[in-house]
């Protein structure tokens, strides 16, 4: 039988500059790639024509952030202005959850991309996973038999067994295993009782969940989380069990590496070297995916020194959320018409500038937004608190996401990818007072800190009544 | 008028029904028409393109906020509202003396105008006839509104007599300050309460004005119904027949229903968008609290015949999920209210072209309220020859009860 989910590793051209970013100078070994996964639908009952249509994602690309299906603030009638946008949505199975293990929408008689609105003939390759990785600390309190989800009516238990019978329903096309994360930034807790527990539990759960789904007739793709880092001994328990489970290469489709399964207060660097060290043991033909990941710094990093070659995308909504509008550039930067900008890596449209300048969000941009409309009107909508400002940066930001992971592939392809990297890297990521690593596109900390977005009236109060009272005495 | 041109081309032969096309400097609207509300020259996170696509021909802005914010300047320097928020399509400005007398409670009505402390400095300001055509000349909306002496609806005595006269006196005033009358129109506004001898003075004297077309206003504010349709139907009576009638604050489905029967043609309220904003749907019978647990199993759509984007995709289980947690979902049931509010009008106009608006409405109210309507509807529709309480061939009657409004 032939999967429905295949991937093909395209060895990127050899850059004539050493890779070496860890320091393995002995062998020089480029861990970027490209990659092609393809996915071909199962057969509906109900399609008029015989051939399904195969979707195909050329890698390294990300998983378009959703909440229920839904890219944040874009109806689907909006969202469709966006251009070859990644065929891929990632869905949160928490957002279903309320006060029972199978949520309500189970009973939909369809699959869960229908219920979300996708025509059965024309879905995206749906993955779903059970965390919104926009959240990175918890208190969700799991235990050797179910994890935890925290919903408005409380704590939420789900056993691996009830996550068998959530996915026979909802029949996604990616199923990412479940794991317990230890959603902490304090790195003692990753010594020790903790975090051995959580390679146990993840081991028990999975264990579970996979009795229980054999009998199930169609099955999702397998993505298995690896854990256990920061300590290399759990690390390797957790890559054995994989291997374990994974023993004739046909049950695991591919792996995660989540954010928050190995926070710690360590620098993204020391993280990438950990996910490294546990996928280079592994099949090598995989797909790697990468969770909580999402800044372009961190993707271009994630991509250099780890081969990571799918992550979310978190950022763009990070960015919209503060009401800023994406800037950055992987790539030349000198043919910029705005290079101070540029250099910025996005710019605010709440500052008093933008009160009169009716220019577009960036100049030659080809977006919905920046086509039709100003900065000043998207200050106007922020300083009056109008949902469209979040709708028009979305729309901007997401697809200036896009366009680095297309400039990304494409310098994959041509040998460039180094020098655009250092390059890139250089502009967007400064050495601090302190001596550490000073990261320009943060605002993935900034939406942590803030929960609110400018468009509700507390996220004007945060932001725009000092600002507003500027633009009054220039007005 | 040079900025409008008004032609009935459907009148129903039993009541005071027509259907028309207004053709504005941007736009040719079609009526009897819905006009959603934009306060901030935006629509609920609503894009123009969607606006265009809902079919909505002319939307609203208010004067009073696009004031404060971007200011006059910029509209200036932006070249009006229209190229401000790229909309190519018809546009209405209020005069900004609505918001101002209903905002600020320290609004002091004299001869020049409405003062009122500006919440920002709290200094004193006033907002003259003169100064909010002004202003409305600068937003560059097709149709502005006169300045008027707002009264509520509620109130009793000289006070009503006193602003219906100031009304006129300050509408001569707009008429004299308008800089723009080849591209934008001023429309008056009917006043004089609930007082069958004010009105008929107010809309008298209007008339007179020859202008492009009437606003019946001083409603919708708390009256009994059964007063509120007698004042819109003698004041549509004595309204030239040739020139556009727009009652202000009008959005309820049955309410749009009876008004259009007493020969309404246009219509705002902020009610379709802003019950979205709670998580509620409009249907023909009544509308739906998406936000209860009570649709969670309900894989049916919010309305199986609405063609809008959201009842063609959601089923009310999906929308129940998201609408509580984030702006998308607002923005999913904001689009089907709207598409809700134009299904509708173009229900009434289709009814009116071909002479059967009579069993249009008796369809309408037996989804909408079964056999049991509110009198003032019955009495409403009796004056303009449709009687409910006689059944028709399809066997319809209802009876009255005493409620103005049900579901
Ligand atoms: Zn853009
Ligand atoms: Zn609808």
């Amino acid at each position: 039988m032939t999967k429905a989910l295949t991937f093909t590793v395209q060895n990127p051209q050899p850059s004539n500059l050493s890779t070496g970013s860890n320091g393995d100078s002995q062998s020089p070994k480029q861990k970027c790639r490209l990659g092609q996964l393809e996915f071909t639908p199962p057969t509906t009952t109900t399609a008029t024509t015989t051939d399904t249509t195969k979707i195909s994602l050329e890698t390294p690309n990300f998983f378009q952030y959703t909440i229920q299906g839904l890219q944040p603030h874009l109806v689907p009638e909006v969202a469709s202005h966006l251009e070859s946008m990644p065929p891929a949505i990632r869905v949160n199975l928490e957002g279903f959850v309320k006060d029972r293990e199978i949520p309500v929408s189970t009973e939909y008689p369809g699959k869960l991309h229908q219920f979300l609105g996708y025509p059965e003939n024309n879905s995206p390759l749906l993955l779903l996973d059970i965390y919104d990785p926009v959240i990175l600390e918890r208190n969700i309190k799991p235990n050797s038999k179910s994890l935890g989800v925290d919903t408005e009516g409380g704590l939420q238990r789900i056993t691996g067994k009830g996550l068998a019978k959530i996915v026979e329903k909802y029949r996604p096309d990616i199923f990412v295993l479940p794991a317990d994360y230890v959603f902490s930034k304090i790195e003692e807790l990753y010594e020790g009782k903790r975090v051995k527990k959580s390679v146990e539990r993840t081991k028990n759960w999975i264990t579970e969940y996979m009795d229980t789904s054999l009998s199930q007739s169609q099955k999702p793709a397998l993505f298995v989380p690896l854990t256990g880092a920061p300590n290399e001994t759990l690390r390797e328990a957790s890559v054995n069990f994989v291997k374990e489970l994974d023993a004739d290469g046909n049950v695991i489709d591919g792996y995660v590496i989540s954010e928050y399964g190995i926070v710690g207060g360590y620098p993204l660097e020391k993280k990438l070297d950990m996910a490294w060290s546990s996928f280079s043991s592994l099949d090598q033909n995989k797909p790697r995916y990468m969770v909580g990941v999402s800044s372009p710094h961190d993707v271009v990093m994630s991509v250099d020194s780890a081969g990571i070659d799918l992550f979310d995308a978190t950022y763009p909504y990070a960015v919209t959320e503060q009401g800023f509008a994406s800037t950055y550039v992987f790539g030349d930067i000198s043919v910029e018409s705005r290079k101070d900008e540029t250099l910025k890596g996005h710019i605010s449209l709440w500052e008093t500038p933008m009160f009169g300048d009716f220019g577009p969000l960036v100049p030659g941009c080809t977006c919905f937004a920046c086509q039709r409309h100003t900065r000043s009107y998207v200050h106007h909508l922020l300083m009056t608190h109008e949902m469209l400002a979040t709708v028009l940066l979305q729309i901007h930001n997401i697809h200036w996401y896009n366009n680095l992971f297309k400039a990304v592939r494409s310098s994959l392809k041509d040998g460039s990818f180094n020098e655009k990297k250092c390059a890139f890297l250089k502009n967007y990521v400064k050495q601090g007072e302190d001596g550490n690593a000073k990261y320009l596109l943060n605002e993935l900390i900034l939406l942590q800190s803030q929960t609110i977005s400018p468009t509700t009236k507390a996220g004007y109060k945060k932001f725009g009544r000092r600002l507003s009272e500027d633009s009054a005495t220039t007005a | 008028s040079p900025a409008l041109k008004f032609k009935v081309y459907a009148k129903c032969s039993t009541t005071k029904a027509r259907a028309s096309t207004m053709v504005l400097p941007h736009y040719t609207a079609r009526t009897p028409m819905f006009m959603p509300v934009g306060t901030m020259g935006t629509m609920k996170g609503i894009t123009t393109k969607q606006l265009e696509e809902l079919d909505c021909h002319v939307i609203l802005g208010n004067t009073y906020h696009l004031g404060n914010r971007p200011g006059k300047d910029l509209l200036d320097k932006a070249g009006g509202l229209h190229k401000f928020m790229n909309w190519s399509r018809g546009m209405l400005t209020d005069s900004g003396g609505f918001q101002m007398v209903s905002l600020l409670k320290l609004a002091k009505i004299t001869e020049e105008g409405v003062e009122f402390r500006n919440p920002h400095d709290d200094s004193l300001m006033m907002l003259t006839p003169e100064m909010s055509i002004e202003l409305q000349n600068s937003i560059g909306a097709d149709i502005m509104m006169q300045l008027d002496d707002v009264v509520s609806s509620l109130t009793t005595g000289p006070r009503v007599e006193e602003a219906m006269h100031r009304s006129i006196r300050w509408l001569d005033r707009c008429i004299a300050a308008h800089k723009n009358p080849d591209r934008q129109n001023l429309f008056p506004i009917v006043q004089g309460g609930l007082d069958i001898k004010l009105r008929t003075c107010s809309a008298r004297a209007l008339s007179e004005r020859d202008s492009p077309g009437y606003a019946i206003g001083g409603l919708s504010g708390g009256e009994a119904k059964d007063q509120f349709w007698r004042m819109v139907s003698l004041s549509t009576d004595i309204l030239p027949e040739n020139k556009p009638r727009y009652c202000m604050g009008v959005g309820y489905a049955e309410d749009l229903v009876v008004c259009s029967a007493l020969g309404v043609d246009m219509y705002d309220c902020v009610f379709p968008t802003r019950t979205a904003r709670f998580g509620n749907a409009l249907t023909m019978s009544g509308s739906l609290s998406l936000k209860s647990g009570k649709y969670a199993k309900d894989f049916t759509p919010i309305s199986k015949d609405c063609d809008c984007p959201t009842c063609k995709t959601y089923t009310r289980a999906y929308l129940t999920t998201v609408v509580a947690k984030e702006n998308v979902g607002c923005h999913l049931i904001s689009v089907h209210n709207i598409a809700f509010q134009m299904q509708l009008m173009r229900s009434i106009r289709r009814a009116i072209l071909h002479d059967d608006f009579p069993n249009f409405v008796r369809r309408f109210m037996s989804i909408r309220f079964g056999n049991t309507v509110p009198l003032w509807i019955i009495n409403a529709l009796k004056s303009v020859n449709i009687d409910l309480t006689v059944a028709d061939e399809s066997g319809y009657l209802a009876t009255s009860i005493d409620s103005d409004f049900k579901k």
